[in-house]
């Protein structure tokens, strides 16, 4: 009893530091703020299950991390059957945000990206990972990873042309 | 416009978007809640499995040596809740009763393979009732328990306005498992009609999969080494095998009884 009391407790605590980041990463993947919580809380859920394992990872943001990631790639395969593509037209679940306007414009951005590209595009652009751990973390080839990336910048190119103010050419700077 | 301008405009716009974001104040309590269910469920299911493993074992006699020579572990990989289906308008044989859907894999299921438990009957919806047309009971073979789901969606499906099962209907998307192989299938004119599939993640779950467009519509029937509600990286591994081969999955969705219920 004293051990799963410890474990509840520990658990808490981390959720509670870490859901914050969590957080965001499960929304840019499925760009619903309904959906994003029900898939924080399915990857929560597996982290408490094997908590002795995430507690004791060199890094267990990371691994509850990659644990969401993974969820969110399953679930996709398992349910497109029955998903419905609904339009988020609020955004109360995180009201308030500092721009909330943006936040609609780059979810429905995301949303019009195949959910492999929309992963690659997280891992890479939001969480700074390199081409060769973004394909380990979705078990593509290095090529794989920089024609979605392409592909998917290509698709954001368009899709926020709208609010894009200018910004000065960097052609030739890397 | 070059690539690196629009990665960095990228990477501004997803740092502004999402900084003012706050997950759910009641998350950590909801998660513990959730976590617990999941254990709890877990540990339900195995020894179910257990003991129904247990009693085929004594039933099969001789067979038992077949397969179950791997060691079980815990996986990295994909499971499944059968989701709840959307079931728009017009009706049709994807209407079919769970119920009805269970005793047909019964039927249909090959020597030693039995259904040891339906799973979840009642529809995941406000209105509750009997769940149609998705089923994920639990199998149990010589070579341990496992999970199968099958589904019946309409179609094609874009035309109801929702994403269906047509979009995959071919071998095009890519899984993200580490080892797939894909097979599609073809009708008499040349169409693609299906595909089977075998998934296998990382070290240890892997899922057999078969969809056939018929009739108007979609049979969907996967199966995995895992008794997961939701396949995951997580999921512990039940069995050496899927319960049902990929011949028996496409045997079972070739079957008309699932196109001859009339709702």
């Amino acid at each position: 009893m004293r051990a799963s009391t410890s474990v509840d407790e520990e658990f808490t605590a981390f959720v509670a530091s870490a859901s914050a980041q969590l957080h965001r990463k499960a929304w840019l993947l499925t760009t619903s703020s309904s959906a994003a919580e029900d898939l924080l809380q399915s990857a929560l859920a597996k982290a408490y299950v094997h908590w002795r394992r995430v507690s004791t990872a060199d890094d267990p943001t990371a691994y509850v991390s990659g644990i969401v990631l993974k969820t969110f790639l399953s679930e996709k395969r398992r349910r497109s059957s029955s998903e419905v593509a609904v339009a988020e037209m609020s955004d109360s679940a995180a009201a308030a945000g500092d721009d909330p306007e943006l936040r609609m414009t780059l979810l429905a951005a995301l949303r019009d990206l195949a959910p492999l590209d929309r992963a690659v595009v997280v891992l890479r652009y939001w969480e700074d990972h390199s081409v060769e751990e973004t394909a380990r973390a979705l078990h593509l080839s290095r090529a794989a990873v920089k024609n979605r990336s392409l592909r998917a910048l290509a698709s954001l190119r368009t899709q926020l042309a709208d609010i894009r103010e200018p910004i000065p050419s960097q052609e030739g700077t890397r | 416009m070059s690539i690196d301008t629009d990665e960095h405009y990228v990477r501004e716009v997803i740092d502004s978007a999402m900084s003012g974001t706050r997950p759910p104040s009641d998350l950590p309590s909801i998660a513990l809640a959730r976590g617990r269910r999941l254990r709890t469920r877990r540990r339900a299911s195995y020894a179910a499995a257990g003991i129904a493993a247990i009693a085929l074992a004594g039933l099969a006699g001789p067979w038992i040596a077949a397969g179950g020579d791997r060691p079980v572990r815990d996986g990295d990989l994909i499971a499944t809740q059968p989701p709840a289906p959307v079931h728009p308008a017009p009706k049709g044989w994807w209407d079919m009763p769970a119920t009805d859907m269970v005793a047909a894999v019964e039927a249909i299921a090959p020597d030693g393979v039995t259904v040891t438990d339906p799973g979840p009957l009642e529809a995941d919806t406000p209105e509750g009732g009997l769940a149609h047309g998705s089923i994920s009971p639990m199998l149990v073979t010589t070579g341990g328990p496992g999970r199968l789901n099958v589904i019946l969606s309409p179609g094609p499906a874009e035309d109801m306005g929702q994403i269906g099962m047509d979009r995959r209907i071919g071998c095009g998307g890519e899984s993200s498992s580490d080892r797939t192989r894909c097979e599609e299938l073809l009708d008499a004119a040349g169409n693609v009609v299906g595909h089977r599939l075998s998934a296998r993640w990382f070290d240890g779950v892997v899922i057999n999969e078969v969809v056939l467009r018929r009739d108007g519509g979609t049979v969907y029937a996967a199966g995995a080494n895992s008794l997961d509600d939701k396949w995951s990286e997580d999921s512990p591994v039940s069995a050496a095998r899927p319960p049902l081969s990929l011949d028996d999955l496409e045997n079972l969705v070739r079957n008309d009884v699932w196109v001859s219920y009339e709702p």
